[in-house]
């Protein structure tokens, strides 16, 4: 029990004295201009990330589901691979792949297109924070797939209902469920990155995290970086919060875990 | 439970890679060796890979073979922690290497024994790089840096004003994603004299900032990049260091780096207050700041030696690489400006960067 | 193509690895083994490898002598505030990492650095418990109750029940927690970081400890090894998925 309060309760404590009593963390936080700018881009970058890795995540969690557990508990070892790659290694791979002289640049250009760029700015980020988060997605939406009756599917199918309709009238609402939990994972993963915009990402691409490490460790400011994570954490959990208000949100979750 | 074992994993996998994520960009280095308090050694803690490596063949394997004291490196040199030792009176370490900002914030809060002129003999160095608190052994730089490969003499900048130029020097441009020495170069392009940066006019280093952030198309987040991006052509021209060039040149990677309009900064080491083998400690400084050791460490690194006597030892060849401390083009760092400024010019750099 | 996505990364580290040299470079220039003799001869890699195997050991054994009977407790046992607590125990997963690592600093550095390797074992057990407690709260839905309930008829105490009954039909469910637990720490880096001290760097420590001057080819040395080694685990999981 202690183990799991000392931690927060020491960042709660930081951002509220210095050695004495303060506001100055979160009165700078409120003043700044710098954290209602980064906080905006947190939250754009996390939800669009969060968004794009639903619409990759989603079909290949429906491919694995329908699956025998075999071939799926090979093929998760695939989706797993790319979590042993240290980020720092892969953004050079990244750059292999998605530089401007990368293969997929390359091919574009033999084929006559024009070149696109795709690192070092946003789409850099969102397609490196995709990556990342693609695997936590697929578990919850999964789990909510392989836990619908196939009755249901069958019966509708019976009474002559087409492919398209059984998906988008019955599979799909089902799974809405671990598609929130799915979602509220990646989110929140997504407030503890930096290191991904800082490798891939263009000038206007800060974050949150990344401003609790410049005031942890570069700056020393302790106060101020433990305000910031505090922020963070409300954040996120008012995000939980106004999920587990969404019905069937939460128990999603716990039914992801 | 067929599945659930591996989401769990993955799951791991993946918090663990974002915790992993914010290591990257910040300063810090290591090397690991089991360190254990003895009489007759010394602790150095140090940044560890490649620089660690080298440090030991040229300084301390030496040391050792001339006194018989044993110097073992650690990792993990952090302020913080040289900090928390000096306060909780639970000395770990006896000598500590110095990022750019530690002795100027170290000396603040009391954590460097003053250096021992009876010991060690600091004279007939490249003025700037002595401090009561520290010594410097080497110095290195910050620079601009092309592709060898695709930029001919004559085609690419060779200092900040020719950065800033687009027009005479069209291309790609990047710099690193942090507020110190980015101030200097834009204060150099503005035609300020390198000699006479300090104190550093704010205002007008944004001002020449802003004519510049248009062109430039990457931010850099990690210094290994600079190398990357050139070898990768993403980019043309970089805001790096002396020595990754160096490293990456001696890989056959075709790289120009400018002596001129360089940033010069210099390695330091202290010792941590209240060591008890502090007597011990200066003599290892006097023995680093022997001309000939530096020399040496300039053979590995290309960080040339502060002691004048040293540079002259340096060959002909690695000499036309190292950028002149005296040269008029060349600035020298100041951190002690840059510590009571440091937080505020960081913030406003970011802000600067967002818009 | 979802699947090319996630991989394709990947493929391209492994031909890295095999280059000579101490530059990232691609395509491969030469094919060596130098990166991996490296690792496994010099620099220490191998001694901070060694580091991270124990600590991960220690951290797999404390997470599972706390989580497996938190879980048990949350799952058969009744009382107010369950639900809060079980959400508790989870929070270390809903917070942002580098929130979790900045209280373990902060923590360590207000109660002083003291002792070795022990802050690292509990930095991770703070983050490697809630997927023990999860893996065992699932494993414990498919304990079939009424076999407990026989044997507290036939007279055994609930220790009993829980080390005889409960424990063994846990097993499975206590295998990959236990994995999970042992890898989370074997690949932590911040905390180990931050609360580490001299001659204690973990290997993912290690492995970001150069960054600031060279990304060594050696970490896609590393990433190749255990890229296979998950493999390697991953494929075992599955083979004892398969028992049950």
């Amino acid at each position: 029990m202690a183990i799991f309060l000392a931690p927060l309760w020491s960042v709660l404590r930081q951002s509220l004295f210095d050695p004495n009593f303060t506001l100055n963390g979160y009165s700078e936080i409120i003043e700044s201009h710098l954290f209602i700018k980064i906080l905006y881009n947190t939250l754009q970058i996390s939800l669009t990330a969060a968004f794009v890795t639903l619409i990759v995540g989603y079909p290949i969690a429906y491919h694995l589901s329908r699956q025998s557990p075999r071939r799926r508990a090979l093929l998760l070892i695939l989706v797993m691979l790319p979590f042993w790659t240290s980020i720092l290694v892969k953004s050079y791979a990244f750059m292999v792949i998605l530089g401007q002289d990368g293969i997929i640049n390359t091919v574009l250009y033999s084929v006559g297109l024009p070149k696109i760029q795709l690192l070092y700015n946003r789409t850099g980020v969102i397609i490196g924070t995709v990556h990342f988060l693609v695997p936590f997605v697929l578990f919850p939406i999964m789990t909510s797939l392989l836990g619908q009756n196939p009755d249901l599917a069958r019966a509708a199918q019976i009474m002559g209902a087409s492919r398209l309709r059984i998906f988008l009238r019955i599979t799909l609402p089902l799974s809405l469920p671990g598609v929130a939990a799915g979602g509220l994972l990646a989110l929140v993963q997504t407030f503890g990155f930096f290191i991904t915009t800082a490798l891939l990402g263009g000038r206007g691409d800060l974050m949150m995290a990344n401003l609790i490490d410049l005031y942890t460790r570069e700056i020393l400011n302790w106060n101020l970086a433990s305000a910031v994570a505090v922020t963070l954490l409300a954040l996120s959990g008012g995000i939980i919060f106004a999920l587990g208000r969404v019905r069937g949100g939460m128990s999603a979750f716990g039914q992801a875990a | 439970m067929t599945f659930l074992k591996p989401e769990l994993k993955l799951t791991r996998r993946s918090l663990m890679a974002g915790v992993a994520a914010s290591v990257v960009v910040s300063p810090m280095v290591i090397s690991s060796q089991r360190a254990r308090a003895a009489d007759d050694q010394l602790i150095v803690a140090s940044f560890g890979g490649g620089w660690a490596a080298s440090m030991t063949e040229a300084f301390h394997k030496p040391f050792t073979e001339a006194t018989g004291i044993k110097v073992v490196v650690t990792d993990g040199a952090d302020l913080a922690k040289a900090k928390a030792q000096v306060h909780a009176g639970n000395i770990e370490w006896d000598i500590v290497e110095l990022a750019t900002g530690w002795l100027s914030a170290g000396a603040r809060e009391n954590l460097w024994e003053k250096i021992d002129p009876t010991i060690v003999d600091t004279s007939d160095a490249v003025p700037g790089t002595q401090h009561e608190n520290a010594i410097g052994h080497c110095t290195y730089s910050s620079g601009l840096a092309w592709n060898a490969a695709k930029f001919a003499d004559g085609k690419h900048p060779t200092d900040w004003q020719g950065f800033w130029d687009v027009k005479a020097f069209p291309g790609r441009r990047g710099l690193l994603t942090r507020v110190t020495s980015n101030l200097e170069f834009a204060l150099m392009a503005d035609g300020v004299d390198p000699k006479k940066l300090y104190p550093l006019d704010v205002e007008r280093a944004f001002k020449s900032l802003d004519k510049i952030k248009p062109h430039v198309t990457n931010w850099i987040g990690a210094m290994p990049q600079t190398v990357s991006l050139l070898q990768n052509n993403e980019c043309d021209f970089v805001s790096s260091a002396a020595g990754r060039i160096f490293i990456a040149k001696k890989q056959g990677i075709p790289l120009g780096y400018s002596n001129e309009g360089v940033l010069i900064e210099t390695g330091r080491v202290a010792v941590l207050k209240g060591t008890k083998k502090r007597d011990l400690a200066m003599k290892h400084l006097a023995f680093m700041m022997r001309p000939d050791r530096q020399a040496h460490f300039a053979t590995l690194t290309g960080y040339p030696p502060v002691k004048l006597e040293g540079i002259r030892l340096m060959s002909p060849e690695l000499k036309s690489q190292s950028p002149d401390p005296a040269s008029p083009k060349n600035a020298l760092n100041d951190e002690f400006w840059w510590e009571p400024n440091l937080l505020a010019l960081t913030k406003r750099f970011k802000e600067w960067q967002l818009v | 193509m979802g699947y090319v996505f996630l991989i394709l990364p990947t493929l391209i580290v492994v031909p890295l690895s095999f280059n000579a040299g101490t530059e990232l470079s691609f395509p491969p220039t030469s094919f060596s083994l130098a990166q991996y003799r490296t690792y496994f001869f010099e620099s220490n890699w191998w001694e901070a490898t060694v580091l991270s195997f124990w600590v991960g050991i220690a951290t797999m054994m404390l997470s599972l002598v706390l989580g497996v009977p938190a879980a048990y407790a949350l799952v058969r046992a009744d009382f107010p505030g369950k639900k809060i607590l079980t959400l508790f125990l989870l929070s270390p997963i809903l917070v942002p990492v580098i929130v979790v690592a900045l209280g373990v600093y902060l923590y360590f550095a207000s109660i002083g650095i003291k002792g070795v390797a022990l802050p690292i074992v509990l930095g991770h057990t703070l983050i490697a418990m809630p997927f023990v407690v999860i893996t065992a709260m699932a494993g414990m839905q498919n304990v079939d109750r009424n076999l407990e309930v026989a044997s507290q008829i036939m007279g055994a105490g609930r220790l009993l029940i829980f080390y005889k009954v409960t424990l063994p039909l846990l097993r499975p469910a206590i295998v990959a927690g236990a994995l999970f637990s042992f890898l989370i720490s074997f690949d932590e880096v911040v905390i180990a970081y931050f609360v580490g001290r001299a001659g204690f760097s973990t290997l993912p420590v290690k492995m970001f400890g150069s960054i600031q001057w060279e990304i060594s080819p050696v970490i896609a040395a590393i990433s190749t090894l255990l890229t296979l080694l998950s493999l390697g685990v991953c494929l075992l999981v599955a083979a004892t998925a398969k028992d049950e």
